[in-house]
C-alpha cells in the first residue's frame, strides 16, 4: 500500500526534533528563542526522542456518536407538595430520576454507535497498544529519519525527549474514516514526568472512497485499519512536537468557522487556522485542542508518496 | 341537569377550539418562483433576535426563576456572542437568486411584521400578513422573507428539572410570498439544535457550547441558502467556507468558489 504523506509534515518533524535535540544544540545549531530552556541543556544523544511503550491492552475503538438528539423531553410535572419539605423531596426525586434517564440514554446512544465495530472485532482483538506504538515509531522513522525509539515503562530515557501517548480511536458510522483523539505528554530531557507538557490532538483521516469499507479495513487481519491507526498517531506526534517546539499557542489568527470532512459528513468547528498543508488543515479549537482535518477539496500540492508498512 | 351538561360542553368546545390553530406546513420552492419569469423579487430580513438562553418546559413562575438562576452564567455568556455574518444572509440569498437569473432587490431596512396589517383572506398556504405596502413601495412582485426567531441556547425543562443538557439553537423560517395572490411559493421552517461535544458545563467561556452555537449558526444559514444554491446550479459555497478572512500570514485553505 502507498501512503500519501505530507513532505512538509515530515520535514517539520525533522526540524522539530533537530531543534529539540540536545546533540544538535551542542553542535552550534541555532536554537530558536521559543525553544524550551531545557532543550538546550546539552547531552550527547544518538536518538532524538523516545516513545514510552504503554502497558499491555487493547487499542481503544468506539463508534462516532452525536448527542444532538439527547434529552428526555419537557413534559409538565405536578409535584405532590403537602408542605415545603414534601415539595423539596418531590423535586429532588424527580431530578434523580431524570438524571438517571439522561445518563442511560447517552450510554445507549454510545452502545448503539459502537455496533458499527462489531464486524471489526476479530481484527481489533489482535491489535494491542504496544503493537500500535511499534508501528508508530516505524512510521515516524521511515518518514522523518529522526531516530525515534521505543522504551519500556521503567526504562531510563537518558538525554532524550520522552513522549507518552494515550490514543483513542473512533470509526465513523459510514466506516470510511477513522478519528484519533490522542492525549500526549512530552517530557523534556532532564525534567521529571510530572512537568511533562500535555496536549490533546485530534486527527481525522481522509475518507476512504471504497465500495466496501468493511472489507477494505479488515482484509489481511485488519492490516489497513492498523496501519491507518498508526499513521494517525504518528501524525498527532508530529503536531504535538511541533507545538512544543514553536509554542504554537502564540498564533494569534482569529477564530473562524471551519468546515471539514469526517467520512462522508461535513463537520464544522470554530477554530484558529494554524497551518495548511496538502489537503489538510491544522486548527486549534476553542478548547485548545489541535486538530488535523481533511479539507473538503483535495489538493496534492506539496505531498509525496511514502511506502507504508501495509502489505 | 341539561343546562349544566350544556355549559360543560360549551366550555369544552371553547377550550378545544382555542387549541386548534392552523400550523403552516412547509411548501417546496415553486417552479419559476425565482427565475427570470418570476418578476422582481424583494429580499428582506426581520430584525435579529437577542442571542439568549431559552428554557422551554419551565412552566411555573418559580420554575422559570429557578431555571433562569441555574443558567445565568450561560445566559451571560450568550450575550457576548456575535451574529457573525448572519445579518448579510439576505445578500447571500439575493446573490444566489441573481445567479439563477432572477431580478432581485435587497430591502435594506428590517421588516417589522407586527406593523403590517393582517391579510384579508386566510387559509392554507396563504400569508397571514398583507405585504401590499411593500409591493407598492419597492415595486416588487414577490417577497422573500428571512425571519430568525430564536438564536442562542436551549435547555428543556420539566418543571424545576432540566431534562436535557443545554444545546445551541437556531430557529426561524424563510418564505416567498407571491404578492399578486398572497400565497406562499416557498415556506421553509428551520430549527437546528447542536449539543456540545464532550462536556458542556465550562463557565465562563463555555467553549463546547460556543462551538455548538457557531455550528448551528452555519447550519441554519445553509438551510436558507441551499434551496437557491440548487436553483442557481452553482457550487453552493457551502463545502468549506470560512466565515472570516484568513490572515495573510496563513495560507488560505482551498474553498469552493
Amino acid at each position: 500500500m502507498i501512503w500519501r504523506l505530507s513532505a512538509r509534515a515530515w520535514l517539520e518533524l525533522s526540524l522539530v526534533i533537530a531543534m529539540l535535540s540536545p546533540a544538535l544544540a551542542r553542535a552550534d545549531v541555532a536554537v530558536p528563542p521559543a525553544l524550551p530552556a531545557s532543550a538546550s541543556a546539552s547531552n550527547d544523544s544518538a536518538a532524538s526522542w523516545s516513545l514510552r511503550l504503554p502497558a499491555d491492552g487493547k487499542v481503544s475503538y468506539r463508534g462516532v456518536v452525536g448527542f444532538d438528539q439527547a434529552g428526555t423531553g419537557g413534559t409538565a410535572m405536578l409535584y405532590p407538595a403537602p408542605n415545603v419539605v414534601g415539595l423539596l423531596v418531590a423535586v429532588l426525586t424527580h431530578g434523580a430520576i431524570v438524571e438517571a434517564a439522561k445518563n442511560a440514554q447517552k450510554e445507549k446512544m454510545q452502545t448503539d454507535a459502537n455496533k458499527v465495530l462489531s464486524a471489526y472485532q476479530d481484527a481489533l482483538n489482535t491489535f494491542d497498544s504496544r503493537e500500535l506504538m511499534r508501528r508508530v515509531v516505524r512510521k515516524a522513522n521511515a518518514g522523518a529519519g529522526v531516530g525515534g525509539r521505543l522504551i519500556e515503562q521503567n526504562d531510563d530515557p537518558g538525554p532524550h525527549i520522552v513522549v507518552h501517548s494515550l490514543p483513542a480511536f473512533l470509526l465513523t458510522q459510514d466506516q470510511t474514516a477513522i478519528v484519533l483523539e490522542n492525549t500526549i505528554d512530552i517530557q523534556m530531557p532532564g525534567t521529571v514526568a510530572a512537568s511533562a507538557r500535555q496536549s490533546t490532538v485530534r486527527v481525522v483521516s481522509a475518507a476512504r472512497d471504497v465500495e466496501d469499507p468493511l472489507a477494505f479495513w479488515t482484509q489481511n487481519n485488519g492490516e489497513k485499519l492498523k496501519d491507518e491507526s498508526a499513521h494517525l498517531v504518528a501524525e498527532s506526534l508530529v503536531i504535538a512536537l511541533y507545538e512544543t517546539s514553536v509554542n504554537a499557542k502564540a498564533v494569534s489568527s482569529p477564530y473562524r468557522t471551519v468546515r471539514y470532512r469526517e467520512g462522508a459528513a461535513e463537520k464544522i468547528e470554530r477554530a484558529q487556522v494554524i497551518n495548511t498543508r496538502c489537503d489538510r488543515l491544522l486548527i486549534r479549537t476553542l478548547r485548545g485542542v489541535l486538530m488535523s482535518v481533511p479539507t473538503s477539496e483535495a489538493s496534492t500540492e506539496g505531498c509525496e508518496t511514502v511506502a507504508s508498512d501495509s502489505k | 341537569m341539561n343546562i349544566r351538561f350544556g355549559l360543560i360542553l360549551a366550555a369544552f368546545a371553547v377550550f378545544a377550539s382555542g387549541c386548534a390553530t392552523v400550523q403552516q406546513t412547509p411548501v417546496a420552492l415553486a417552479k419559476n418562483a425565482t427565475d427570470g419569469q418570476a418578476g422582481r423579487i424583494g429580499v428582506v430580513m426581520t430584525a435579529l433576535p437577542k442571542i439568549d438562553t431559552h428554557l422551554p418546559g419551565a412552566g411555573c413562575l418559580l420554575c422559570i426563576a429557578v431555571a433562569s438562576g441555574m443558567n445565568s452564567k450561560l445566559t451571560a455568556h450568550a450575550a457576548t456572542l456575535t451574529y457573525e455574518d448572519l445579518p448579510k444572509l439576505k445578500n447571500e440569498v439575493a446573490g444566489l437568486l441573481r445567479k439563477s437569473g432572477a431580478n432581485v432587490m435587497v430591502i435594506e431596512e428590517d421588516l417589522d411584521l407586527k406593523a403590517l396589517p393582517d391579510a384579508a383572506a386566510t387559509g392554507i398556504n396563504l400569508s397571514s400578513k398583507d405585504f401590499s405596502s411593500l409591493q407598492r413601495k419597492h415595486q416588487i412582485d414577490r417577497l422573500l422573507v428571512i425571519k430568525v426567531d430564536m438564536i442562542g441556547f436551549e435547555r428543556v425543562y420539566s418543571g424545576y428539572i432540566p431534562t436535557s443538557d443545554p444545546k445551541s439553537l437556531f430557529q426561524g423560517v424563510g418564505y416567498i410570498v407571491n404578492l399578486k395572490t398572497n400565497t406562499y411559493d416557498w415556506y421553509h421552517p428551520v430549527r437546528i439544535t447542536k449539543s456540545a461535544d464532550h462536556t458542556w458545563d465550562e463557565p465562563p467561556k463555555f467553549p463546547g457550547l460556543t462551538n455548538a452555537y457557531f455550528q448551528s449558526l452555519e447550519m441554519g444559514k445553509d438551510q436558507f441558502l441551499q434551496p437557491f444554491a440548487v436553483e442557481a446550479k452553482a457550487a453552493p459555497r457551502l463545502a468549506l467556507l470560512p466565515t472570516d478572512q484568513v490572515p495573510s500570514a496563513v495560507p488560505t485553505p482551498k474553498t469552493t468558489p
